[in-house]
């Protein structure tokens, strides 16, 4: 399951469909489902309302494990979150130091509750203060593990933003607004129309890798995956008016 | 050998990032006279402190700090956005969760002169690679900069051209452009048999304390 397959698409397009917090659950079930993973755990900070003590949080796993969490204040030591936050670089829970007793409780309680015995956390930084922590973990020896990093990461970087921005969507009830340039609304308008890439760049008089770039531009401004979900939208939030 | 710093960590790694700072007083203040801020000999800006991730060149043998880079998210405040704008045209932004920014590219003047029968210099070269080797690790599918004229020549010669988007301008002496590099294996392949180098540049600790590769 790379991006372009039929099924990433599908994720993605769910994530952007979510108008409501009751809606995060099927999608990061689905997530959960679609990748084998153990458990999915969306942690945002400095979203919708300020100064709270507490992130906002959206998991897959059991309200017995929140709990259980909070009365043991694990967010004090759980360095998912504390070395998750420092960097841009996704972290690998396997390189944590686990020689605090507390720490190796939190994990080997964790494995009880259901997740992972391998797990990766992957930090969002917004424009305004927020940033999110969305971590995923999975039952998989050090090979398949390896595999897993190299053919999804990807995946789970866009991801992760996905799910940042419908958070910061959902939770800010700001309208979505898609302001295209002139140039990225044209390159839009003759893929509509059946033209590729190169045709395109032939008609505008830009190079190939101009378009693809623009093309790469109104992919993530329209919250798409690819081209053809672009132009789907593109029609459908009548930015484009392609001729039948 | 490149070792990876947060921006948050500079007080644990102060001899490191002091070198760098210092640096880039000389390359970017005194050598270009870009209107930057130094203080106490050190050049800082404000994206210094958003955390971002610094790889920096390291002499294996002296442990001198050789020349660096900083990598940003474009989801987040970076260079390109807030500061040159306008290179892009009107309403264009690049923000993208698998694109991130490279600023303040830079080595201690001297080392960018190539080592006999070379294009590049060894530091060139590491900086480079270190750049996709990160990249992907961390997922990313681009990498975005603002830089000048000789920089073009420089990754025309390391296998890695730029693809220049928007409009080149000129700030205050020089061109000035923005560009992207794209992330891939046969990208980092390429730059690697340009630089002749063979194998990962990163140094394995501070990988393995940031990221866990």
């Amino acid at each position: 399951m790379v991006q372009g397959d039929t099924s990433f698409n599908e994720t993605i397009d769910r994530i952007d469909q979510i108008r409501k917090k009751s809606e995060f659950e099927i999608v990061l079930a689905d997530t959960l489902e679609r990748y084998r993973l153990k458990s999915l755990a969306f942690m945002g900070f400095n979203i919708g309302a300020l100064n709270k003590s507490e992130p906002d949080i959206l998991v897959t796993y059991s309200q017995e494990w929140i709990d259980h969490y909070r009365s043991r204040d694990y967010l004090e030591v759980d360095p998912v979150v504390h070395q998750g936050l420092k960097s841009i670089l996704p972290v690998d829970w396997s390189n944590f130091d686990r020689r605090d007793a507390k720490v190796r409780a939190l994990f080997n309680e964790s494995r009880e509750a259901g997740l992972g015995n391998q797990g990766l956390s992957i930090p969002v930084r917004g424009r305004h203060g927020d940033m999110s922590l969305f971590s995923l973990t999975c039952e998989a020896n050090e090979n398949e593990w390896s595999a897993m990093k190299r053919n999804y990461i990807r995946d789970f970087q866009t991801l992760a933003v996905f799910f940042h921005q419908s958070v910061l969507r959902t939770y800010t009830n700001s309208e979505f607004q898609v302001q295209l340039t002139p140039r990225e609304a044209e390159c839009l308008h003759w893929a509509a129309c059946g033209k590729t890439s190169e045709e395109t760049a032939m008609i505008l008089g830009l190079s190939r890798r101009g378009v693809r770039y623009h093309i790469e531009n109104i992919i993530f401004k329209l919250n798409a995956v690819n081209l053809a979900h672009a132009v789907a939208k593109g029609i459908h939030f009548r930015i484009i008016n392609p001729p039948r | 050998m490149i070792i990876l710093v947060n921006g948050n960590e500079q007080a644990d790694y102060a001899y490191l990032t002091n070198k760098m700072f210092r640096i880039r007083a000389k390359v970017f203040h005194e050598r270009l006279k870009w209107d930057v801020n130094v203080v106490d000999g050190l050049e800082k800006d404000h994206f210094d402190q958003e955390n971002p991730l610094y790889l920096i060149s390291v002499d294996e043998v002296s442990g001198n700090v050789r020349g660096s880079l900083r990598l940003l998210p474009t989801t987040g405040p970076n260079m390109l956005r807030d500061v040159f704008p306008i290179l892009l045209p009107p309403g264009e932004v690049v923000e993208s969760a698998t694109i991130w920014e490279s600023s303040r590219f830079s080595m201690e003047p001297g080392a960018e002169t190539p080592e006999p029968g070379r294009l590049l210099s060894s530091v060139t070269g590491e900086l480079l690679a270190a750049i996709e080797e990160v990249g992907l690790l961390a997922g990313l599918t681009e990498v975005v900069s603002v830089f000048d004229a000789r920089m073009v020549r420089i990754f025309r010669s390391a296998g890695c051209p730029a693809l220049i988007i928007g409009r080149p301008q000129r700030i205050g002496e020089c061109m000035t452009y923005a560009g992207l590099f794209e992330i891939s294996e046969t990208a980092r392949d390429k730059i690697r048999a340009a630089c002749g180098i063979t194998g990962s540049v990163l140094e394995p600790q501070s990988t393995r304390r940031l990221f866990a590769a």
